[in-house]
Formats: C-alpha cells, sequence, structure tokens
C-alpha cells in the first residue's frame, strides 16, 4: 500500500459525499426519508478483509462494479440478505403491484439501488476531476461474504491496487440496514486523477 | 408517441412501461442490450427511446451516437443513476436530447416527454 495519507483522506471524502448525497435520491425511490451514516472508511490489506469477512457466515448479496475507463477500479456493495430484503421492500412499495410479475425483483432491485450508490460516489470523482469513469452493468450474486469477496479479487494485484473498506448504515423508517463497501482502485491511476488538479 | 425503452434492469424496464403507459405512449419495443436497441429502432421507428448509459455488450456512449447518427429524427431520452455535470455534458454532445436522473417517477418523465414534445412542436411551426 502506497497511497499517502493525504491521497487516502481524499478518496475517503468523494466516498463518503457519494454516498451521503444519494439519501436523497434513495428517498425518491421509496418516498420515505433516508439516513446514512459511515461507521468506518479504511484502507485495509486484502487478507484482512477476507479475514474480518469470514467471521460472518450469513448468506449475503454483492453488487459489484468494474470501470476499465482512466481510473480502473472495482466497486462492491455487500448486503445481508435481510438488509437487502428490507430495502427492497421499501424502495418497491410504491409501484408493488406493477412489479409483481419481474423476474427476480431482488436481484433487480438491489442491483438499481447499487447502481445509484455507486454511481454518486463516482460523479463526486468525475466532476472534481473532468473526468468520464464508466462503471459496467451490476453483477449481483449470492453467497458468504468471504467468499463473495474472494471470487472478486482474482484480479487484485497488492503491489498495485489499494482496497478500501467501508461500513454504511442505511436507514429509513422502516428499515435499517448494514452494508460494506469495498474499493479496489489502481494506486497510480487514482494519483495521477488526483495530480491532474494539483 | 411510439417509445422504445432499453434498459438491461427488469425492475426498471417494467417501471418505465408502467408510467409510460399511464402517461399515454404507446411501448411498441423494450432491449436490454445496445444491439437489440439498434436493431429494434431500425425496424419499429420509434418517435422516442429511453436509454440507460449502463448496458451489458456497449456503453450509452458507443449507443447514443450510432442511434443519433441512424435516426436524426428520433428524440433519445438518457435515464441515468450518474449525477456528474461533466457528464451530462457529454451525454448531450452524442446525441441525447434530454436526460433524467434515477430513480424517476410519473412526474419527471412526463416533465421531460413534454419538453421533447414542445420542441417538436416549435421546430415544426
Amino acid at each position: 500500500m502506497s497511497l499517502t495519507e493525504d491521497e487516502r483522506a481524499l478518496l475517503t471524502r468523494y466516498l463518503q459525499q457519494g454516498v451521503g448525497s444519494s439519501t436523497e435520491r434513495l428517498a425518491a425511490m421509496s418516498q420515505t426519508e433516508w439516513g446514512v451514516n459511515f461507521s468506518g472508511t479504511q484502507e485495509m490489506s486484502a487478507v484482512r478483509v477476507l479475514a474480518w469477512f469470514s467471521q460472518n457466515r450469513q448468506e449475503h448479496i454483492c453488487v459489484k462494479f468494474s470501470s476499465t475507463s482512466d481510473v480502473p477500479l472495482e466497486f462492491m456493495i455487500f448486503f445481508s440478505d435481510t438488509s437487502a430484503s428490507a430495502i427492497v421492500d421499501a424502495v418497491t412499495a410504491p409501484h408493488k403491484e406493477q412489479l409483481k410479475e419481474v423476474a427476480d425483483l431482488l436481484f433487480s432491485t438491489i442491483g438499481e439501488v447499487s447502481n445509484i450508490l455507486a454511481q454518486n460516489v463516482l460523479a463526486c470523482l468525475s466532476d472534481a476531476y473532468d473526468t468520464t469513469i464508466i462503471l459496467t452493468v451490476p453483477e449481483v450474486s449470492r453467497g458468504a461474504k468471504a467468499a463473495l469477496l474472494g471470487e472478486s479479487l482474482e484480479l487484485y494485484d497488492g503491489r498495485k491496487d489499494a482496497l478500501f473498506l467501508a461500513n454504511v448504515q442505511l436507514h429509513s423508517e422502516k428499515i435499517a440496514a448494514e452494508t460494506s463497501m469495498v474499493i479496489i482502485v489502481n494506486e497510480t491511476s487514482l494519483r495521477n486523477l488526483f495530480k491532474s488538479k494539483s | 408517441m411510439r417509445v422504445i425503452i432499453v434498459d438491461d434492469n427488469d425492475y426498471i424496464r417494467s417501471l418505465l412501461e408502467y408510467l409510460l403507459q399511464q402517461a399515454h405512449h404507446e411501448i411498441v419495443g423494450q432491449a436490454a442490450t445496445g444491439q437489440q436497441a439498434l436493431e429494434l429502432c431500425a425496424s419499429a421507428q420509434p418517435d422516442l427511446i429511453t436509454l440507460d448509459m449502463s448496458l451489458p455488450d456497449m456503453t450509452g456512449f458507443e449507443v447514443l451516437p450510432k442511434l443519433h447518427a441512424n435516426h436524426p429524427h428520433l428524440k433519445i431520452l438518457v435515464i441515468t443513476g450518474n449525477n456528474s455535470e461533466h457528464l451530462r455534458d457529454e451525454i448531450f454532445e452524442l446525441g441525447a436530447t434530454a436526460l433524467i436522473l434515477k430513480p424517476f417517477d410519473l412526474k419527471s418523465l412526463r416533465e421531460a416527454i413534454n419538453s421533447l414534445s414542445q420542441e417538436g412542436e416549435d421546430a415544426s411551426s
């Protein structure tokens, strides 16, 4: 890990800013107010995150995005099964009848909620540095948290990539959901991006 | 208007279908990929297409200019989860006629489509 303190602080700031600004849009989806709390954002080694995740054996849903643009990165959001179901129920409530026929509504909806969270974070980076960061369509999968993360680490290279973990609570009138966000980003690309405006 | 819906997400396509029908538009096709969108536009000749910028086979940045070049009179409403101003400028440069953010509701959809209809009336008068 060779990101400087300032670089880590910058990325953390954009992450928190982006997720924080999602609350208004989540509120529009579910027609209720939402709040967001960050309980921690830090750069960690993959081994440490895997060890931490392996302590939780509950089924989780992982939504993964990649970007192959000027800033190669992977963005993963993990929800417990319970949290995911609660979020989907809240978000689909206004149009429940119309959405009855949607195949696999849970995966579709949690993919879209995650899309809004991830896109909001990247929009902060895009606007700060006049760059376009395009995400792939979300890949949604279910399994044990550590196993889901392990699958996503195939391309991770600890010599070149930085891994950030953020724990975020999303809450509204009817739910309290805890999510983990993992961002893996190429250090050199990120550094070049930050330098482009310094 | 005759509308094609383009989004890889079932939930979004279903929601758009319902809301557009509520607003009395005719859905003439739905596509989950960029290639399907291009083919459908050629065969169904819609007035309006709603376009997601993240598709499994190509990004909206690839689809958008092709749609605009092949169908210059087609109204293209981009629907995106990304609220970046930088991205918005690029999207309009590539040929989008209007843009709304996800999540959308009936009101925001109606306002966006009404602005497209008004544009058409202004151009023809």
